[in-house]
C-alpha cells in the first residue's frame, strides 16, 4: 500500500518543494521571455 | 563511481506490496510503477510510429504512388517523427530514469511522487489527441515534426489539437525533468556525492537541465504559430512584418539540444553496461561527466547547422560550422573512454553487451555523418536529401534505441526478477543489427545520389537501394515482435534471477533482491 512509504523529512521535503517551484519558475519564464522576445 | 555496500530495504516488504487492480497503475505514486508504466506506453507507441515507418517504406518500395496519397504520406512522416520522439524515445528513457535513479542513488522513491503520477498520465492524453487529428476534416499534421510556418499553418481542424499535445507533451517533460532533477540533489544516500554517481544519473541531470531550458521555447514557438493562425499576430508572416526564418531559428534553438536529449541518456546507459561485462571500472569516469556537460553547453551554441540552406551571413555559417564540429571533441572522448573500458576487460557478450558494443560502433558512423553535414559547403549538397535521413537514424534507431533495448535487457532481470532468454535476446540482437543496416546504410547513398526526403515518388535511379531499404525495414520492424515476445517472457516468467544478476555489476540497484521490492531503501543505505 502507498502508505507504507517512508515518510519524508519535513526538511527535505520543503527543500524538494521549494526547488521544483524554482525550477517551474524557469520554465514558464522561459516560454515567457522567448514570446515577449519576438514582440515589435 | 559508487561502491555499495549495505542494502537496506524495508523489512516485511512481502506485507506492503502495491495496491491490487486498475487503480493501482492509475493512482499509483510508486516510482518503479511509474516507471513500468512510462515503459509499456513507449514500448507501445513505438511499435505504432513502427507501423507508421513500415507504411513510409512500403510506399518507397518502388517508384510512383503506389499505397497512399501524398498528402498521407506526409502526415505519415509528420507523425512518425513526432510519435517516435516525444512518444518512444523520451518516455522510455523517463521510464529508465523512474526505475533507475532512486535505486542508483539510494534515495526511497522520486522526490515529488505525485507529480511523478501527473507527468506519466498526461501523456497518453497527449498522445491520443495528436492520433486522433489523423482523422479530423483535412487530416493530420503534414508539415514535418519541424512544423516550420507557413506549411504548418495550411493544417486543417487539427491544427490546434496538434499544438495543444505539443504544450501537453512538453509540459510533461518539464514536470519530470523537474522531478529528475530535485530527486538527484536533494534525495542522494549520505556518502553518494556528486562524483560518485552512477553515469546513468549524470547524463540524466544533464539532460533533465536541457529539457527545463528548451521545452519552453518549443511552448512559445507553438504558441506564436497559434496566435498567427488565430489572432491575427504576425510573428512569423512575412506580409504582416513578421519572419518564417525567425521560427526556424527558434524550432531549432530547441531542436538541437532535444537531439542530445535523445541521446545523453543513452551515453549513461552504455557507460554502465560496458563496465560491467568488461569487468573493469569505466575509463576515465570524470572526463565522460565534462564531456558530457560541454555537449550539453555546446549543443545551445549549434542550432543553425540546420538551417545552412536559408541564406544566412558568411560568419554565422563558418561560426556554426565550426561550433558544431566542436562537438566531436567531447564526443570522441567518450568513444575513445569507452573502447578505453572494454580494453584488456575480461569480456563477455551477452545480450546487453552486443547492443553497446553495436551502439558504440553505429552510433559513431551516425556521428560522422553528422561531420559531414556540419561543414557548410557540403550541407548545400546534402540538405534535405535522403543522406540526412540515414544520419539521424544511425543516431537515433542505433543510438538511442539500441541503447534502450540493451538497459532493457541489462535491468530487466532486476525489474522481473526473470532471467531473459539469452539465446532469443542474441538472435534478436543479430537480427536487429544486419537489418537496420540493411534498413538505413543504403539511404546514405540515394542520398548522396540526390534523392530528397519526405516525397513519396522518385527517380527510377533510386528504385534498387530503395528496394533494399524497404526489405530491410520489414525486416527490422518484425524482429522488434521478437522484442515483445523475449519481454513479456520474462515478465511471466524463467530463470531466478539472483540480486546481483551481472557477475561485473556493480552500484546500489544490485545490493537490493530481485525483483528490486516494491519499497526500496527505507533507511538510506551507506556508500563508500
Amino acid at each position: 500500500m502507498e502508505t507504507t512509504r517512508p515518510s519524508l523529512d519535513p526538511r527535505v521535503r520543503r527543500a524538494n518543494q521549494r526547488l521544483a517551484l524554482l525550477l517551474g519558475a524557469v520554465a514558464v519564464g522561459l516560454f515567457v521571455l522567448f514570446i515577449v522576445l519576438n514582440l515589435k | 563511481m559508487s561502491i555499495a555496500t549495505t542494502a537496506t530495504t524495508a523489512p516485511h516488504d512481502e506485507h506492503h506490496g502495491p495496491a491490487r487492480g486498475l487503480m493501482r497503475w492509475v493512482t499509483t505514486t510508486n516510482h518503479k510503477d511509474i516507471g513500468t508504466l512510462y515503459l509499456c506506453f513507449a514500448l507501445a507507441m513505438f511499435f505504432v510510429g513502427g507501423i507508421m515507418a513500415m507504411l513510409i517504406r512500403a510506399e518507397l518500395f518502388e517508384p510512383g504512388l503506389q499505397l497512399m496519397q501524398p498528402t498521407f504520406f506526409n502526415e505519415m512522416t509528420t507523425m512518425h517523427a513526432l510519435v517516435m520522439i516525444f512518444g518512444a524515445v523520451m518516455p522510455a528513457f523517463v521510464g529508465l530514469a523512474n526505475w533507475q535513479i532512486p535505486m542508483m542513488i539510494g534515495a526511497p522513491d522520486m522526490a515529488l511522487p505525485r507529480l511523478n503520477n501527473w507527468s506519466f498520465w498526461i501523456l497518453p492524453f497527449a498522445a491520443a489527441m495528436l492520433l486522433s487529428t489523423l482523422f479530423m476534416q483535412g487530416g493530420g499534421p503534414a508539415g514535418g515534426w519541424t512544423m516550420y510556418p507557413p506549411l504548418m499553418l495550411q493544417t486543417g481542424e487539427a491544427f490546434p489539437f496538434v499544438i495543444f499535445a505539443v504544450h501537453l507533451l512538453g509540459i510533461s517533460s518539464v514536470m519530470g525533468a523537474i522531478n529528475i532533477v530535485v530527486t538527484i540533489f536533494n534525495m542522494r544516500a549520505p556518502g553518494m556525492s556528486m562524483m560518485k554517481m552512477p553515469l546513468f544519473v549524470w547524463t540524466w541531470l544533464i539532460t533533465a537541465f536541457l529539457l527545463i531550458a528548451v521545452m519552453p521555447v518549443l511552448a512559445g514557438a507553438v504558441t506564436m504559430l497559434l496566435t498567427d493562425k488565430f489572432f491575427d499576430t504576425s510573428f512569423f508572416n512575412a506580409a504582416g512584418g513578421g519572419d518564417p526564418v525567425m521560427f526556424q531559428h527558434i524550432f531549432w534553438f530547441f531542436g538541437h539540444p532535444e537531439v542530445y536529449i535523445l541521446i545523453l541518456p543513452a551515453f549513461g546507459i552504455v557507460s554502465q553496461i560496458i563496465p560491467t561485462f568488461a569487468r573493469k571500472p569505466l575509463f576515465g569516469y570524470s572526463s565522460m561527466v565534462y564531456a558530457t556537460a560541454s555537449i550539453a553547453f555546446l549543443s545551445f551554441i549549434v542550432w543553425a547547422h540546420h538551417m545552412f540552406t536559408v541564406g544566412m551571413p558568411l560568419t554565422a555559417e563558418l561560426f556554426f560550422m565550426y561550433a558544431t564540429m566542436l562537438i566531436a571533441v567531447p564526443t570522441g572522448v567518450k568513444v575513445f573512454n569507452w573502447v578505453a573500458t572494454m580494453w584488456r576487460g575480461s569480456l563477455t557478450f551477452e545480450t546487453p553487451m552486443l547492443f553497446a558494443v553495436a551502439f558504440v560502433v553505429l552510433f559513431t558512423i551516425g556521428g560522422f555523418s553528422g561531420l559531414m553535414l556540419a561543414i557548410t559547403p557540403a550541407d548545400f549538397q546534402y540538405h534535405d536529401t535522403y543522406f540526412v535521413v540515414a544520419h539521424f537514424h544511425y543516431v537515433l534507431v542505433t543510438g538511442a534505441v539500441f541503447a534502450i533495448m540493451g538497459a532493457t535487457y541489462y535491468w530487466l532481470p532486476k525489474w522481473t526478477g526473470h532471467m531473459y532468454n539469452e539465446k532469443l535476446g542474441k538472435w534478436h540482437f543479430w537480427l536487429s543489427v544486419v537489418f537496420v543496416n540493411v534498413l538505413f546504410f543504403p539511404q546514405h547513398f540515394l542520398g548522396l545520389a540526390g534523392m530528397p526526403r519526405r516525397i513519396p515518388d522518385y527517380a527510377v535511379q533510386f528504385a534498387d537501394w530503395n528496394m533494399i531499404s524497404t526489405l530491410g525495414g520489414f525486416a527490422f520492424g518484425a524482429s522488434q515482435l521478437l522484442f515483445l515476445y523475449i519481454v513479456v517472457q520474462s515478465i511471466r516468467g524463467g530463470a531466478k534471477a539472483t540480486g546481483r544478476v551481472w557477475e561485473g555489476a556493480l552500484g546500489l540497484e544490485w545490493t537490493v533482491p530481485s525483483p528490486a521490492p516494491y519499497h526500496t531503501f527505507r533507511e538510506a543505505p551507506e556508500v563508500h
